[in-house]
């Protein structure tokens, strides 16, 4: 039967004319060759016009097909109103039973794989995998062998279900997520689908197979959430095959002129490797072989596209950004693909550590990408039929993490919430809550740096015109500034809520990191390192706000971490552990309980004690603190930042003189490396220590100081 | 704050006048606090000159403690002033002890202070302790366990400070820090560009929040591939920022059309009476066109999938048009290829059309047909069925493949014309050579027949060269 179908298809396309006398049979042809929607449509129109169908479900059928061409032909395009069309006609063909079982069978599948199709469009990847996993989990666990004429739609449906679980697992770090949603893992469907009798001349599956094998290989992550070299080898071999068969198979299936296209690769001295041409020759591809079907056109973007994603992990820049250019330049009707070509160039500059000049280019893709007043009614698909997916909540996600990078805070955190708005998927991940609340704690570092600059100090003491003593802001020798409990406005996203967030930004932080907690854990799974750095967050910012039993509790959870890995600590969770002892340090002493607040902090006053901890607060390996400047300042900050600490909790444990000497020593740390004195954490620990002596010498170190 | 100044003033005054006794400073304090109702401020008042630096004499910090204790309801120990007017009573106790030397004049403070604090004992200590204390006090034998337990409930009250620090710095006017200040002051305004805020002495009857402890607190470290927020050095991690960036992939899945339901298709049955038309009255008189032969294939190859289905077109055009045992060989002779299909539609295993017997018609027609390059190539194509597809059962038995060949030999035999003969001789050993090869036949059953022929022809290339095969292979 697909012997016959391609026979037909290939009369179709190269004599560019409809040479069979069916004009049915040439509708089809028209539409999943060339792509011609337009053309497909008259054809069935005038099949429906000429020849009145008997048959009530031939009528159904035509009237089916002829509702999605006019819907792809159409400028006003509304999912809801398809879906509901759909849905009737689906109810009319399932009352006729006047046609074979296995007829009734395939209609089903290709009405399963269309629905879902339109969620997957519309951008709701679970309801995609809820629909097509039914069918697909069926078929492999009952091992039942399909019939010849179900296999091409049953391959489509198990592309569609691979193509949802990649959605979601993209950038998920652990991989798939296919336990959640009950579905067979990817490689076992992959593994099914290799076990399918998939004709020979059905080079569409076949290519589109090895494409999918190599997306799953890449989309496998390890446990630190890194790729694994196993897998991308894998996936090379896999991008191999699939240009072999686009090369040998699938050109002549689309009837493209195959012989220029292999003497060019063959010219560059490796045909499977450099089927994308030369890549100085991008205009040349574009003007002689640019194959005339968009769906021909798309598929060689498709393999492009994923030939520069191996570059990039490979590391190798250049030759990525060149690919990225050739598959934009490959299908350049493709509008659409703009913005997709943006984040990818952005994404090439970010891993490669240009976080400016991704940035540059992720204002350029959300420039291509759809307006959300518009969103319900732009096109979900392309005329040709191919999906065209909102590529939106993708981009404002990798926009805010450069923004991060960057330390544009405030725009960080306006993408991201832009992100979660608009993406139920991106909603449920934690990782993506957590940025929000680190966005807020950036802004709060900046509000804090400016009020360092600002703040009003002192009220004086006059007695009779002179002054006689000064009263101290309460917060004077404190460096962090001082946060007030207000109304959280309820809009996350809203222009009131961007206000408050510019004022107030740990209001935001602590309910957004409440929720992080809560989303990390879920009765399946836990993402322990979103978990841990959001407890570590919250804590922070509840000192800001004096909770100090709170985050007192949320210390001693990130603390249980410590023994609970197994094996060589890495240097994040280091300093992880070494931020988490000096907030808990803070809890403690403000709890009147500066006994333990020392004891957390350092065993005893001496070097040894301070250093370890320093050393991993810095968050610098012993190297770079050697040779590098940058990080030797880090290194100094860090020490004068624990010694600072250990002398007020001295001092508040009533031993002044070893408060003085941490706090000398602190003050030795920040002068050899020039931090400023009016943020000089030493300075106010010694301050501190002589007002808890009653000196008066504290004065005069003030006013030394100022 | 204005509304207490005027109470301290009065109270100073009283305070001044009264006799240096406790039971005195009791009595003005009671009288004092008689008009006033909110107490709180004056108890904090009070609380902070005794806390501070700030200068009174001993008299006016005993006053305050006496200010306290009248603010302290009959229940003392449920006062939220009780534990304040303990702490500071037994800190001012504590400052007068450890001076170098008690004056004279001071003695009458410290006794007062002590018969304050026994005041407070019934109140911190049990009943049975207190007993056994005031037993232990009466007969002068204070044991080592009393002063334990008494320790133990002083402690508490036991001034420690860890957390609050006075924010008031004043300096009596012999230290001459006025100088210092005026420059401290003008600098904190000439950063601000705003004039520093100023309180009159008076107006620090007050209670002032503790300085807050200068602890550094580090920003929590983002989760990589983010940097610290105010990290000096820029942390790149390739891995991580692969992981986290989205590489967007498009996509090529399409919608899908329905494909119509052929079974009921009508073009479907115009198409078939088309072929329908060309078999019966084409097929068996001249050969097709490629088109038309064409056509004519795709309905034969057409092959329906399950039991389920009705009959497939196929089967039908095989039945329908007029095929028989007898015309056989003019399909055969004009188009050998659609013969063929039609064969293989008759003899399938599967075909429940057609019973044992028409079976056997058909072959032993096409067997006894005259010998013809198109006979030939109709009976090898049926002979290597088995060969060419797998699993499928042989359709021609040896039995009929000798009979052909027998006809074939008596063809060759009996040919007049020595040209065509020697063309049909050639045919016939590359046949069988063809047969051997795949085993179709074996050498034993046709060795006799063969060697006969070979020798016969032996003029002929191909013939002796089956001779040397039927011997080579054992015949």
């Amino acid at each position: 039967m697909t012997t016959r179908r391609m026979r037909r298809t290939r009369e179709v396309t190269t004599s560019g004319e409809e040479e069979d006398s069916s004009s049915l049979s040439s509708g089809y042809d028209l539409y999943r060759i060339q792509g011609n929607t337009k053309a497909a449509w008259r054809a069935f129109r005038k099949n429906a016009k000429e020849e009145q169908e008997e048959d009530d479900r031939n009528k159904t059928i035509l009237e089916y097909n002829l509702l999605l061409l006019g819907y792809l032909n159409d400028s006003q395009h509304n999912s809801d109103s398809l879906l509901k069309q759909l849905d009737e006609l689906e109810t009319l063909l399932s009352r006729s039973d006047s046609s074979p079982e296995t007829i009734q069978k395939q209609h089903h599948y290709v009405v399963v794989y269309n629905r879902a199709l339109v969620h997957f469009a519309s951008g709701d990847a679970e309801q995609t995998i809820h629909s097509t996993n039914g069918v697909v989990r069926e078929i492999i666990q009952n091992k039942v062998k399909p019939e010849d004429n179900h296999i091409p739609i049953l391959a489509h449906i198990a592309f569609l279900l691979l193509e949802a679980l990649l959605a979601t697992a993209m950038g998920r770090h652990y991989g798939f997520q296919h336990e959640m949603y009950d579905c067979p893992h990817p490689d076992k469907i992959l593994g099914w689908l290799d076990t399918l009798d998939i004709d020979e001349q059905d080079a569409p599956i076949k290519f589109m197979l090895t494409l999918y094998k190599g997306r799953v290989d890449l989309a496998h992550l390890d446990e630190t959430g890194k790729h694994m070299d196993s897998k991308v080898r894998s996936a090379r071999k896999e991008l191999k095959t699939a240009m072999e068969v686009y090369q040998h198979k699938l050109r002549q299936c689309f009837g493209a002129d195959t012989a220029s296209v292999v003497s060019s690769a063959n010219s560059e001295g490796n045909s499977s490797t450099n089927f994308h041409l030369s890549s100085s020759s991008g205009h040349d591809y574009q003007q002689h072989q640019r194959p005339s079907s968009t769906i021909l056109q798309k598929y060689g973007q498709s393999a492009l596209n994923l030939k520069a994603h191996l570059e990039q992990l490979k590391g190798n820049t250049k030759k990525a950004l060149i690919l990225c250019s050739e598959a934009q330049v490959s299908a350049k009707e493709d509008e659409s693909y703009d913005a997709i070509h943006e984040n990818n160039h952005a994404v090439l500059y970010g891993t490669n550590g240009k976080c400016h000049l991704a940035l540059h280019a992720m204002s350029k893709a959300l420039r291509a990408t759809k307006d959300p007043k518009d969103i319900a009614t732009l096109p979900i698909f392309h005329n040709d039929g191919t999906v065209c997916r909102d590529n939106t909540p993708e981009i404002l996600h990798n926009t805010a993490i450069c923004a991060l990078q960057a330390k544009k805070y405030l725009s960080a955190y306006e993408c991201m919430v832009a992100c979660i708005t608009r993406s139920y998927h991106f909603r449920s991940r934690p990782r993506c809550w957590l940025r929000i609340a680190e966005a807020c704690i950036g802004i709060f570092s900046e509000l804090n740096e400016q009020h360092q600059r600002t703040a009003p100090s002192f009220t004086s003491v006059v007695e009779q015109g002179e002054p006689t003593g000064i009263i101290m802001d309460k917060s004077i020798l404190h460096c962090t500034m001082e946060v007030k409990s207000e109304d959280l406005v309820a809009s996350i996203g809203s222009a009131a809520d961007i206000e408050q967030v510019k004022r107030n930004p740990l209001l935001r932080a602590k309910f957004i990191l409440e929720i992080t907690i809560v989303w990390s854990q879920t009765k399946t799974t836990t993402d322990r390192e979103v978990l841990i750095a959001a407890q570590l967050s919250l804590a922070y910012v509840l000192l800001a706000f004096k909770d100090y039993s709170e985050a007192l509790k949320l210390t001693d959870k990130v603390l249980a971490e410590e023994n609970r890995e197994p094996g060589p600590v890495g240097l994040y969770r280091k300093r992880q552990l070494a931020t988490a002892r000096m907030y808990a340090g803070e809890a403690l002493l403000n709890l009147s309980r500066a006994k333990e607040s020392i004891k957390v902090l350092a065993e005893n006053a001496e070097d040894e004690s301070l250093g370890p901890l320093a050393v991993d607060l810095a968050g610098v390996t012993a190297d770079q603190a050697a040779t590098n400047e940058k990080a030797k300042v880090q290194l100094a900050k860090a020490e004068a930042m624990v010694r600072s600490s250990c002398s007020a909790a001295y001092a508040a444990f009533g031993d002044i003189e070893t408060a003085k000497q941490l706090a000398n020593s602190a003050a030795a740390w920040e002068d050899a490396h020039g931090v400023k004195h009016n943020q000089s954490d030493a300075r106010n620990a010694l301050i501190y220590a002589l007002l808890r002596e009653g000196q008066s010498t504290a004065l005069n170190l003030m006013t030394s100081l100022r | 704050m204005t509304d207490i100044e005027p109470f301290w003033r009065q109270y100073w005054n009283a305070v001044d006048r009264s006799p240096p006794t406790f039971p005195a400073l009791r009595q003005c304090a009671t009288e004092a606090i008689r008009s006033h109702d909110s107490l709180f401020p004056i108890t904090w008042a009070a609380h902070m000159l005794l806390s501070t630096n700030y200068t009174i004499s001993v008299k006016q910090k005993l006053a305050c403690l006496a200010v306290l204790e009248a603010c302290c309801p009959p229940q003392r120990r449920e006062s939220p002033f009780f534990r304040m007017l303990l702490i500071d009573a037994l800190e001012l106790l504590q400052q007068q002890l450890v001076k170098d030397s008690i004056e004279e004049e001071n003695e009458w403070v410290i006794s007062c202070l002590y018969e304050l604090i026994e005041s407070f004992l019934p109140e911190i200590l049990e009943p049975e302790q207190f007993a056994a204390l005031q037993t232990a006090v009466q007969q002068k034998a204070v044991t080592e366990e009393i002063r334990k337990f008494l320790d133990e409930a002083l402690r508490p009250f036991i001034i420690s400070r860890d957390s609050y620090v006075n924010p008031l710095l004043l300096f009596s006017p012999e230290q001459n820090k006025a100088a210092e200040l005026a420059k401290l002051l003008s600098t904190d305004e000439s950063k601000d560009e705003e004039t520093t805020p100023s309180v009159r002495a008076a107006d620090l009857l007050q209670p002032f929040k503790s300085l807050e402890i200068p602890f550094a607190r580090p920003l929590p470290p983002p989760l990589p591939p983010v940097c610290g927020f105010n990290d000096e050095i820029y942390h790149h991690d390739e891995e991580k920022l692969h992981a986290e960036l989205i590489w967007i992939t498009p996509s090529n899945l399409r919608l899908m059309l329905l494909p119509l339901d052929d079974t009921h298709d009508a073009s479907r049955e115009s198409r078939f009476q088309q072929v329908l038309d060309l078999m019966r009255n084409k097929a068996f008189l001249k050969p097709l066109a490629p088109n038309e032969q064409r056509l004519i294939m795709e309905v034969l190859n057409e092959d329906g999938s399950t039991k389920k289905d009705p009959p497939v077109d196929s089967e039908r055009l095989v039945r329908e048009c007029g095929l028989n045992p007898q015309n056989l060989h003019r399909l055969v002779e004009n188009n050998p290829m659609v013969a063929h299909e039609c064969l293989l539609r008759i003899l399938r295993p599967s075909s429940d059309s057609y019973s044992e017997d028409d079976k056997n018609e058909y072959l032993s027609s096409l067997v006894s047909m005259d010998m013809s390059l198109h006979t030939m190539e109709v009976v090898n194509r049926l002979a290597t069925h088995a060969n060419s597809n797998p699993g499928s059962s042989s359709l021609l038995h040896p039995e009929y493949i000798h009979l052909f060949i027998g006809s074939c030999i008596a063809s060759c035999e009996n040919i007049p014309d020595q040209h065509a003969q020697n063309r049909l001789v050639r045919l016939v050993c590359v046949f069988v050579q063809s047969l051997l090869r795949n085993q179709i036949v074996q050498v034993e059953d046709i060795y006799v027949v063969m060697e006969s022929f070979c020798i016969e022809f032996s003029r002929i290339r191909e013939a002796a060269a089956l001779f040397k095969m039927l011997r080579s292979s054992g015949g």
